[in-house]
Parts: structure tokens; sequence; C-alpha cells
């Protein structure tokens, strides 16, 4: 709920206020930071909790084997749905 | 490179100074620091005045690239399955978990025992961190779509920032759609297939 309403109100900001390069441009360093600031947080999710490591004991390469082919697939999935475009019109 | 090195800068702190005490507030820090990037990213998004046109324009494909993503993954996870010779049915949820990797693992776990909800967690745990690590790459590969399709579920929160940093911010609602019906979609599958194929196989 708290992340669609931040998604809203940065919608909301953005429509109500007159655009300006200024503040597009500190909009979009804080968007990096702060994404940065979120991997280096999620880095430290995974390894701070004990069940991650539990769970590599035995055969965690038969998940890594699932989890990459599920990805491969669903790649190639969204590849044929939209094309191989990424910088063209949505 | 920086997102990558951030990753591993984070997983270094998390084993060297950090424990299970800490995950508290580190899930803490980490819904706020996403509502500041969901921010972010819902002031770009509507700088572009035309965005719910192109949503409307795009509703077809919006519906149709999940539900593909979502059939692809669930063959692809059972074929895998097959060769690394897990049970179909506890493959075929494992690659249905979209990279929700907590939901999967609750839910296949209770269906097919501890063991089998790790090894979900783990499949859809490095579907995510694919993602978040390699996302220029799926991109080039298999375009805005193919980056949409492989983050599954997270394609609504913890990967959209990294959809929109590196395909554009033109992918956002797309992806915002997409993730939000694999969200839908993922408790109803798995339980769609243990009811079908049976649980503790």
């Amino acid at each position: 709920m708290l992340l669609l309403l931040a998604l809203a109100a940065g919608m909301v900001v953005a429509s109500a206020s007159r655009k300006s390069a200024n503040r597009q441009d500190i909009m979009r360093k804080l968007g990096y930071g702060s994404l940065l600031l979120l991997l280096l947080v999620v880095g430290a999710r995974l390894t701070a909790d004990p069940t991650v490591w539990a769970s590599f004991a035995g055969q965690w390469w038969k998940g890594l084997v699932v989890g990459m082919a599920a990805t491969a697939a669903s790649v190639w999935a969204g590849r044929l749905v939209l094309g191989a475009r990424w910088r063209g019109n949505t | 490179m920086m997102m990558i090195l951030s990753v591993l800068l984070g997983m270094l702190a998390g084993f060297l100074v950090l424990d299970g005490h800490h995950l508290p507030q580190l899930d803490h820090l980490l819904e706020w620091v996403l509502a500041l990037l969901l921010f972010t990213i819902g002031y770009e998004v509507a700088q572009d005045g035309s965005w719910w046109v192109r949503a409307w324009q795009d509703r077809k494909r919006a519906i149709l690239l999940p539900l593909t993503v979502l059939l692809a993954s669930l063959a692809g996870g059972a074929l895998a399955g097959w060769v690394v010779r897990l049970p179909v049915a506890q493959s075929l949820v494992m690659g249905g978990g979209m990279g929700w990797y907590s939901m999967s693992a609750v839910l296949v776990g209770q269906s097919y025992g501890y063991a089998a909800g790790a090894l979900a967690f783990l499949a859809n745990l490095f579907r995510e961190l694919m993602v978040l690590l390699a996302a220029p790459w799926l991109l080039r590969w298999g375009g805005a779509g193919g980056l949409i399709g492989a983050a599954g579920a997270t394609a609504m929160d913890s990967t959209l920032p990294v959809i929109v940093r590196v395909a554009g911010s033109k992918w956002a609602v797309l992806s915002l759609i997409s993730g939000m019906i694999l969200s839908l979609l993922v408790p109803f599958i798995t339980l769609l297939v243990v009811s079908i194929l049976g649980g503790g196989g």
C-alpha cells in the first residue's frame, strides 16, 4: 500500500508542478541514488538472513537450474509478445 | 556496473557485519527506500503527459505479456525439473513462483515440505538476482518485453527501478501492470497445480 501511494504521489507531484529541467535532473539523481541504496540493502538482506544459508545446503543447484530455465523461458516469451525492440514506442 | 557493485557490497556487509537480528530493520529500510524510488518513478512517468494514452493503447499487450510469460515460466520450470529429476508438480510450482520467492517458498513448502519450499525460494531468488545483476544483457537479448518477463511478479516493485533505469521510463506502466497481474496469479496458479497434480509428491 505504501509503495502504491508513493508511486501515486510522484505522479500527482509531477502533474501538479510545472515542468522544470532542473527539478527533473534532481529527481533522476535521487532515483539513481536510491536505486543503488536499494540494491545495497537487498544484497545485505540476502546474506544477513540465516534461512538463505540454510536453504543453500544440499540440492541448491536444482533451484538454480529451475530458476534459470524459468527466467530464460520468460525472456523468450516477453520477446515473443513485444518483439526485440527496447527503445521504440510501446 | 555500479548496480552490480552495490549488490555485491551489500552482500559483503550482510555477511561480515549483519546477522538475523538486523532483518526487521533491513526490511523496514527496504520498504522506505523502495517507496522513495517509486515516488521518483511516478514523477518521471507522469512528466510525460501522455503516459495514460500509451497505457490504454497497450492494453492488449499488457494482458497478453504476463499470461504468455506465466505459461513459458511454468513450461521452463517443468522442463528443467524433469532434467534435474524433480517431481513435475513441484518444478511447475517452482517455475510458477515468478520471482516472488517469499510467497512461493511458503506455498510450495506447505504442499511439498520444507526442502521443496527451500528449493522454490532459491529458484525464485536466483530469478530476481538475475534481473538485478544482468538487466542490460536481458534487455539486449529479449528486448523490454524479455526484461519485464524475466522480472515476473517483481516487475511491479523490487525490479521496477532497474527496468526503468535500463529500458527507460516509457516501460514503467507496462511493467507495473504485468507485475500486478502476475502477483495476483502466483497464489492461484500454485494452488491450482497442487490441487490438480496433488501435494506431497
